[in-house]
């Protein structure tokens, strides 16, 4: 019997897989897709060969590509944007790590208390979460994005709009920064040439601001893996939980799994009434096989469509039907700017600046290369050209509306590098309607009924649309400020990417599935450490940190209620590892990770 | 496109519910190829005949050259069957909606030069198929197929695809949609750093959430 077994080596299980490895645990990691583990090899800096959602090496899938994607029913004009594999979707994340706005937490007493979803706050306050912040960025470790010519135009836009530059972790306020990014800052020669011959390691080191963060990270050129730039997870906590013993005193590495979509988590019912969960089962994915392995613990990590997806599958309680509901995506919307100058928006990192409006989201710039930049041009709830509109008002002041087609959409993208592209970030309320569910219009396919996302973006609250259409007005406003002569707002429909709280951890029973530690309310000894935990959607900012936190908490949590430990993260003396620390590379060349 | 898999399976039905499942059955892969150009065409138009036909043209090369019309119906087909119902394949399936709404569009569209209703369109009268194509699945499971479609022929038609060796895994030339974007190409790194804003390389917690020492 295993300690503890992990469903998911994304953004988050690997967190709580390497801070209990750490403490000597033994744990398992099963992970769905494939491990890239020669990115140097099998990665290419080319969008249709990584980004392809159904033959590219990013995508919802298993290894195998030349199989057939893995299935979802998606009733309405939308996209869910998954990743199986190692590292999950932090594989083409930009690495962007901002904290989560405190008014969304308990006790937030800021006279904009009420503009938040007080409904579905957290339920633990945000001084407590702050020490596993602290934690998750020493270890990745998260530093200051450096700037490229995109970054320096979108602050110069922002700089006019009346708040001040943000120079803490936390929005205290209306602000605006650069990112605060899981990626290395760029030394050596790195961001300062084009010579591939320059560009190796250690000549270069962090970022070499190729512009293909959403392509996967491999640069710079032959770092050992825990020292590439961008600190997605198999970069950053899965080299740690395989080397734990190699830095830390007593640690255990970590077993993990590839090829192996958990299918069912047993249970026992030995829990004073309640089950207790006690083992995963999973399909092997190249023999069809299924493997059954018991544990004192489980950690569902699988994401937020996929948890809920195994809850139901496995026939787990659901007592006050809140397993699925709730889905978060920070409702998107996507304004281009046409800029008089040069802006490389197709270089450097994807985004390393932003804008925070608590209480209605915020703004970040947007990078692209050009399939994924003619993609955000053509994905949209608002009809063409302005021919018609799909029912949406015109939006004052821009050149365009909707989609861009024929030769609107070739002048649109004649030149990526003068465009400046804002990503507006809704804080969307929390919603019972939009949900995952189990498909029964769709046949289930080998690992069981497929999941149902549901999203009623034209019926969400009025508080949404406002803090949509208030972001939108000053994101228009910061592309004018910087230079733009035409603004076009694309309308997107629920580009399903920041995914959120499916799962959510909640003050009230009646409305959430966990406990304030992250363990599932009707299964004991049961956990959940990805950003279906979530319990709302931050108030804009970006999930993948919070999730980091909360999942570092959360295995404080299993170590002090199942395995006897002490809580060592408020009252820790020293820093913890870093995921660079020389210890860890060692081990990581040495054992050829 | 998974999501694209789960809501073509729908597409037989739908075309039955239109009276235009017959047709798209009988229709050779021809007919497809041709409604497929005319989309290519219609999204990113090119100095090709399916471009000049419908008003609306380029000087520089659009979607068809890109080959885009290949990488679509490869899309479609390659990963994504329907699972039930008569045999048709996906990209036979979307082929097959944009022409009956074309044929709704304008009747003259059945006869003419080109073998598709779809591509005997004016570039007006193609956007008006995608106006009803969206507002008639609108709260049906085809709606993700009529949102999502002109998006992939738009990310398809500036990707490399059209120029690559799947084989080799390498390029064979310089994609079309980096020519007509001004794309500088795949490198490992830019000169491209401008240093850290106001001087500022690092910042901490807030004074107010530091925890008391």
């Amino acid at each position: 019997m295993r300690d503890v077994i992990v469903i998911g080596a994304g953004g988050g299980g690997p967190v709580v897989a390497k801070e209990l490895a750490a403490h000597g645990l033994d744990v398992l990691v099963l992970e769905a897709g494939p491990r890239h583990l020669r990115p140097e090899k099998e990665w290419r800096h080319l969008e249709n060969e990584a980004n392809n959602p159904v033959t590219g090496y990013f995508r919802w899938g298993p290894a195998d590509r030349s199989r057939s994607a893995w299935l979802r029913e998606t009733p309405q004009n939308s996209f869910v944007w998954q990743l199986s594999g190692v590292g999950g979707t932090t594989q083409h994340y930009y690495g962007n790590c901002p904290r989560a706005v405190p008014g969304v937490f308990k006790g937030y007493e800021g006279r904009d208390r009420n503009h938040y979803d007080r409904a579905h706050e957290f339920p633990i306050t945000y001084r407590t979460l702050v020490p596993y912040y602290e934690w998750v960025e020493h270890t990745l470790p998260v530093q200051t994005a450096a700037m490229g010519t995109k970054e320096e135009t979108f602050l110069h836009g922002a700089s006019k709009l009346g708040i001040p530059v943000q120079k803490t972790k936390d929005a205290t306020g209306a602000g605006y920064r650069p990112q605060e990014n899981a990626i290395l800052q760029p030394h050596g020669t790195a961001g300062r040439t084009n010579d591939a011959k320059e560009l190796v390691y250690p000549k270069a080191r962090g970022c070499t601001f190729c512009g293909y963060c959403f392509q996967g990270c491999f640069e710079p050129r032959h770092a050992p893996r825990n020292l590439f730039a961008k600190r997605s997870t198999d970069n950053s906590y899965v080299p740690m939980a395989l080397t734990a013993d190699a830095w830390s005193k007593g640690g255990k590495p970590v077993t993990l799994i590839t090829d192996a979509f958990a299918t069912k988590i047993g249970t026992t019912s030995s829990g004073g009434g309640k089950p207790v969960a006690n083992s995963v089962t999973w399909r092997v994915g190249a023999t069809g096989e299924s493997v059954t392995e018991e544990a004192k613990v489980v950690v569902m990590a699988g994401g937020t469509t996929e948890n809920p997806r195994l809850w139901l599958n496995s026939n787990l309680p659901n007592p006050n039907d809140w397993v699925g509901r709730g889905y978060t995506d920070h409702y998107f919307d996507w304004l281009i700017g046409v800029m008089p100058h040069y802006t490389g928006s197709s270089k450097g990192p994807g985004s390393s600046a932003r804008v925070d409006y608590p209480g209605h989201g915020g703004l970040e710039n947007v990078g692209l290369p050009p399939g994924l930049q003619t993609f955000s041009a053509t994905f949209s709830d608002g009809g063409i050209n302005d021919v018609y509109l799909n029912g949406h008002p015109k939006t004052p002041g821009v050149q365009g509306n909707g989609r861009r087609v024929g030769n609107a959409l070739k002048r649109l993208v004649s030149d990526v590098d003068r465009l400046l592209n804002v990503l507006v970030i809704t804080d969307d309320d929390v919603e019972a309607q939009n949900r995952v569910t189990l498909s029964n219009t769709l046949p289930p396919d080998e690992h069981g009924p497929i999941p149902k996302v549901e999203f009623h973006a034209r019926n969400r609250t009025k508080r949404t649309h406002q803090n949509r259409e208030f972001l939108v007005r000053k994101a228009l406003k910061l592309l004018r400020n910087a230079g733009a002569k035409e603004v076009y707002r694309i309308n997107w429909p629920p580009l399903i990417l920041h995914v959120q709280s499916t799962m959510r951890m909640g003050r009230d029973p009646k409305n959430s599935v966990l406990d304030a530690h992250c363990e599932t309310r009707a299964v004991k000894r049961l956990f959940i450490a990805d950003n279906s935990a979530l319990p709302n959607s931050l108030g804009g900012p970006n999930p993948t940190l919070t999730s980091q936190a909360l999942a570092t908490r959360t295995a404080e949590t299993i170590l002090v209620r199942y395995f006897g430990g002490e809580r060592y993260v408020r009252h820790a003396k020293v820093n913890p590892v870093r995921s660079i620390d020389d210890r860890v590379t060692k081990a990581v060349l040495e054992r050829k990770l | 496109m998974a999501g694209a898999a789960a809501a073509l399976a729908q597409v037989p039905a739908f075309l039955a519910r239109q009276g235009w499942l017959e047709q798209a059955l009988a229709a050779e892969s021809d007919v497809t190829r041709d409604t497929m150009n005319a989309l290519a065409a219609f999204v990113v138009p090119g100095p090709d005949e399916y471009s000049k036909a419908q008003g609306e043209s380029s000087k520089t090369p659009g979607g068809i050259a890109a080959r885009t019309p290949e990488a679509v119906i490869e899309l479609l087909d390659r990963f994504v069957g329907t699972s039930e119902g008569p045999t048709l394949p996906s990209s036979g399936g979307v082929a097959a909606l944009l022409n009956g709404y074309a044929l709704q569009v304008n009747p003259a569209a059945a006869s003419g030069a080109f073998l598709s209703p779809f591509a005997r369109l004016k570039f007006e009268e193609k956007i008006e198929v995608f106006h009803r194509f969206e507002a008639d699945t609108e709260g049906s499971e085809l709606r993700f197929v009529s949102g999502i479609v002109l998006g992939a022929v738009g990310f398809l038609s500036h990707t490399e695809w059209g120029v690559y060796d799947f084989e080799k895994r390498r390029l064979t030339g310089t994609p079309v949609g980096w020519k007509t974007s001004h794309y500088a190409g795949i490198a490992q790194g830019r000169n491209e750093l401008k240093g850290y804003y106001q001087g500022r390389r690092r910042v901490h917690t807030a004074r107010r959430y530091r925890k008391p020492h």
